[in-house]
């Protein structure tokens, strides 16, 4: 039996040991890295066979629940903490090839990313998302200015800026709702929440809403993400559309489902989905940089994943959870892919690029991400943005899935034309061989993306779950 | 234009949220307050959580200052994540101000008066650092506080003698051994009474040092990880001096 | 009204005033001190509203470390604001 406060202890653990290790020995610090994300994901596999049979709860400091914290993992958080680690696992790989000093001190920064988005996953405490949302921005922010040259500081410092913002909007919804209610527990609030003032419940979930939307990359909050994924070095751009995104999409999950307990169609939600997905979409299809069309790219599928949330059928936020994992997946793999291509290319415009992904090696998983996040059958993507479609249509809410499906196409635009640069012949004296720390995860990335595409009915089998998280169980 | 439209928007801001605030019960008896409800045994409590915290408390936790009890034991995991963001905060600042060829600044001696001055308060300002974190359980203070008036004794050194330099890789060993004694306590927990940062030694008498558990174990590391990290972020701050 | 409620309001006036300077002054030096004067008032009102741990920490923390790591990043700038 894996108690899920191993999943935070260990990272921890590990990340406060590093800096003695690395003393004497850096390469060791990078080893040690790889292994404690490996073990993590192990973990967190384990963990979502634990919580698939029943709901798992971690009493902390043995005291009962609202009283002290409790870790709360269902199905659906167990299996989001998964793939966190999954990829999170693949990108450490990958931090091999970042070779700018101090390495020890981005190779504790970037574990405790990972700490700090699983415990936002893990946690069934709204004080402790708190703290582990802390955890997570500020992570993120070192790291995106880690490249520490004009690009990463601008990004880092609007980072700062919003992120600040959106942690203060968390902070004040969390008084609000303690002020009311005396308690910070999830379920306890979810017990309660009839009782609030019905002005200061819809204000604290406003401040909620748009706190974690910082992180969930929401419309008017997500200035910050093109900036920031362009100026953080390559691995942290895939980390970043893959595990604090996630968690905090996650986090407003919990907050929509879980604590406020709305089961049906939120237009506030939708709407703000909808300009996300606009907003994002279109924006990339005028971008010439790579790394900015796909943090672009991220916004507009991160938009997906809240009008999902905001639809609330159960097969809408089923397919909500199947496009969190498929992004997650699909959009590490191009962050890393496009790190390569940068690389190759020695500069980041896609118009450089002209069949530099013609190596095998990196072309094909290239194409399973692309097509993947394109929403092609039958790859991952696919299921998440079908479903989504489904959800609106059984309910019948045929402008909102028309619009939605002019946003796709825009998509299918542009990262075709992408594609068709990158595979382009001519230039094959140009093209280069990536070295295993950038092949190997996107293999292992790639390989996921197509098993879970083709056979779907594992991930299937955890989201039925769906229905009980919408009712405001685990 | 600009700043007007800024103005207008903090205003409204600051309405929405003033009207919600005023809804909350200030100075009201605590009698009056929800009762809790436990979701994980589906029982509805007789009192609410801050009276419990205040009638329970000493039992609970053995420490005789509520707020430590509370910050330390009962909700000891969020503390966990606060040290864990200050370790974050002190090894971005660290990151960020690397550099790989150090320009030396040049600095002048700052006078005598300053320099004997703060040779005498050194001392002092230390063991009142590590008095407020030792009595954390029994008296106002703890951890961060402690580590904070540490950490200012050294800005203290740092700005009487421009040259001084605290080895950086001596704060980083001790701040990991604090945070590793942190999990490592936690841990035994895990391991002896099946719950993470379990509060496992005996209580021994209220209102004496050695009571309350683990919570002044922890409160030490505390101190001791917030002091060198704190004076972690002045020395990188500080850059490089001749 | 009691003396303590006076003082309070005088307090917290007082704050207000400083956090306004803090943000509106070009010299950031000035600034940097303005925004320890108010941590410092904030501090005694935290030890006012009897929350004695809030209020130690916000004092060496607000009004001397994070002012002091304030004026080292000005140093390396400009005094200044443009």
């Amino acid at each position: 039996m894996i108690r899920p406060v191993l999943l935070i202890a260990l990272p921890l653990f590990f990340a406060f040991l590093s800096p003695i290790i690395g003393i004497w020995s850096k390469k060791g610090v990078r080893y040690l890295i790889i292994f404690a994300t490996a073990l993590n994901a192990t973990l967190a596999g384990i963990l979502l066979l634990e919580a698939l049979q029943k709901p798992v709860f971690d009493i902390i400091g043995g005291f009962q629940p609202p009283l002290g914290i409790v870790l709360m993992v269902g199905p659906l958080g167990a299996i989001i903490a998964f793939i966190i680690n999954l990829v999170a696992f693949a990108i450490s790989i990958y931090n091999l090839k970042v070779e700018k000093e101090p390495i020890v001190r981005y190779s504790m920064l970037y574990l405790l990313l990972v700490m700090g988005s699983t415990g936002m996953v893990l946690t069934g405490d709204l004080f402790n998302l708190f703290v582990f949302l802390e955890v997570t921005s500020i992570a993120s922010y070192g790291l995106a200015a880690y490249n520490k040259d004009k690009k990463g500081y601008l990004g880092a410092m609007k980072y700062v800026i919003i992120g600040s913002i959106g942690s203060t909007f968390v902070l004040l919804g969390i008084a609000l709702i303690y002020s009311q209610l005396r308690t910070l527990n999830m379920l306890d609030i979810a017990a309660r929440i009839g009782t609030m003032d019905p002005y200061v419940k819809i204000m604290a979930f406003t401040s909620l809403f748009l706190g974690f939307g910082v992180e969930a990359e929401m419309f008017p909050l997500n200035t910050w993400v093109p900036d920031a994924y362009d100026g953080a070095p390559h691995p942290i751009s895939a980390a970043f559309a893959s595990l604090p995104a996630k968690a905090g999409v996650f986090a407003l999950a919990r907050v929509i489902f879980t604590m406020f307990s709305f089961t049906n169609f939120l237009w506030f939600v939708v709407v703000m989905g909808l300009l996300t997905v606009f907003f994002g979409e279109i924006v990339a299809y005028t971008q010439k940089d790579l790394k900015r069309m796909l943090a672009y790219s991220s916004i507009g599928q991160m938009g997906m994943i809240i009008m999902g949330l905001g639809i609330g059928t159960t097969l809408a936020v089923e397919g909500a959870f199947y496009q969190m994992i498929a992004h997650a997946l699909g959009k590490a793999l191009l962050f890393i892919a496009a790190g390569f291509l940068i690389y190759a290319a020695r500069s980041g415009k896609i118009e450089d690029m002209k069949g530099m992904a013609r190596n095998p090696l990196i072309g094909i998983p290239l194409l399973i991400g692309a097509l993947s996040i394109m929403g092609m059958p039958p790859f991952a993507g696919f299921y998440g943005k079908f479903f989504i479609l489904m959800g609106g249509f059984s309910q019948g809410y045929y402008a909102i899935i028309a619009l939605f499906l002019a946003a796709s196409i825009v998509e299918v635009a542009y990262y075709a034309r992408f594609i068709k640069i990158v595979f382009e012949r001519g230039n094959e004296s140009k093209v280069i061989r990536p070295d295993a720390a950038t092949y190997v995860p996107l293999i292992i990335l790639a390989i996921i993306i197509v098993v879970i595409g083709v056979y779907p009915k594992p991930i299937l089998t955890v989201l039925q779950h769906v229905g009980t998280f919408i009712a405001g169980g685990a | 234009m600009k700043k007007a439209l800024a103005i207008v928007l903090a205003i409204l801001i600051f309405i929405v949220f003033a009207l919600a605030f005023v809804k909350i019960p200030f100075g009201e008896k605590m009698s009056t307050y929800p009762h809790y409800y436990n979701p994980i045994t589906n029982q509805t409590s007789n009192m609410s959580l801050p009276q419990h915290y205040l009638t329970y408390g000493k039992n609970d936790t053995g420490a005789t200052n509520m707020v430590t009890a509370i910050v330390v034991d009962y909700r000891g995991f969020d503390t966990l994540g606060e040290v864990t963001v200050l370790f974050l905060a002190s090894t971005g600042v660290g990151s960020l101000m690397y550099v790989e060829n150090k320009v030396k600044k040049k600095v002048r001696r700052s006078n005598a008066v300053v320099e004997t001055g703060s040779k005498l308060l050194f001392g002092f300002i230390i063991l009142f650092g590590a008095y407020i974190f030792i009595h954390g359980h029994l008296t106002p203070g703890g951890g961060f506080p402690g580590g904070a008036v540490i950490a200012s004794a050294f800005l203290l050194l740092y700005l009487a003698y421009p040259k001084f330099h605290a080895k950086h890789e001596k704060l980083s060993v001790s701040e990991s051994i604090a945070g590793l004694t942190f999990v490592i306590v936690g841990l035994i927990g895990l391991i002896i009474a099946g719950y993470f940062l379990y509060n496992f030694l005996p209580f021994g008498l209220p209102t004496y040092l050695f009571s309350a558990g683990v919570i002044p174990l922890i409160y030490v590391a505390i101190g001791v990880k917030v002091g060198s990290e704190l004076t972690a972020i002045v020395d990188s701050m500080m850059g490089v001096r001749e | 009204m009691d003396l303590f409620t006076i003082v309070s309001i005088i307090l917290i006036i007082i704050t207000v005033i400083t956090a306004i300077i803090a943000a509106e002054m070009k010299d950031l030096l000035s600034a940097a001190i303005a925004l320890g004067i108010m941590s410092l008032i904030v501090s005694i009102l935290f030890y006012m509203l009897q929350a004695p741990d809030v209020a130690i920490t916000e004092a060496a923390i607000g009004a001397a470390l994070s002012m002091a790591v304030v004026i080292f990043a000005i140093r390396s700038t400009e005094r200044w604001e443009k």
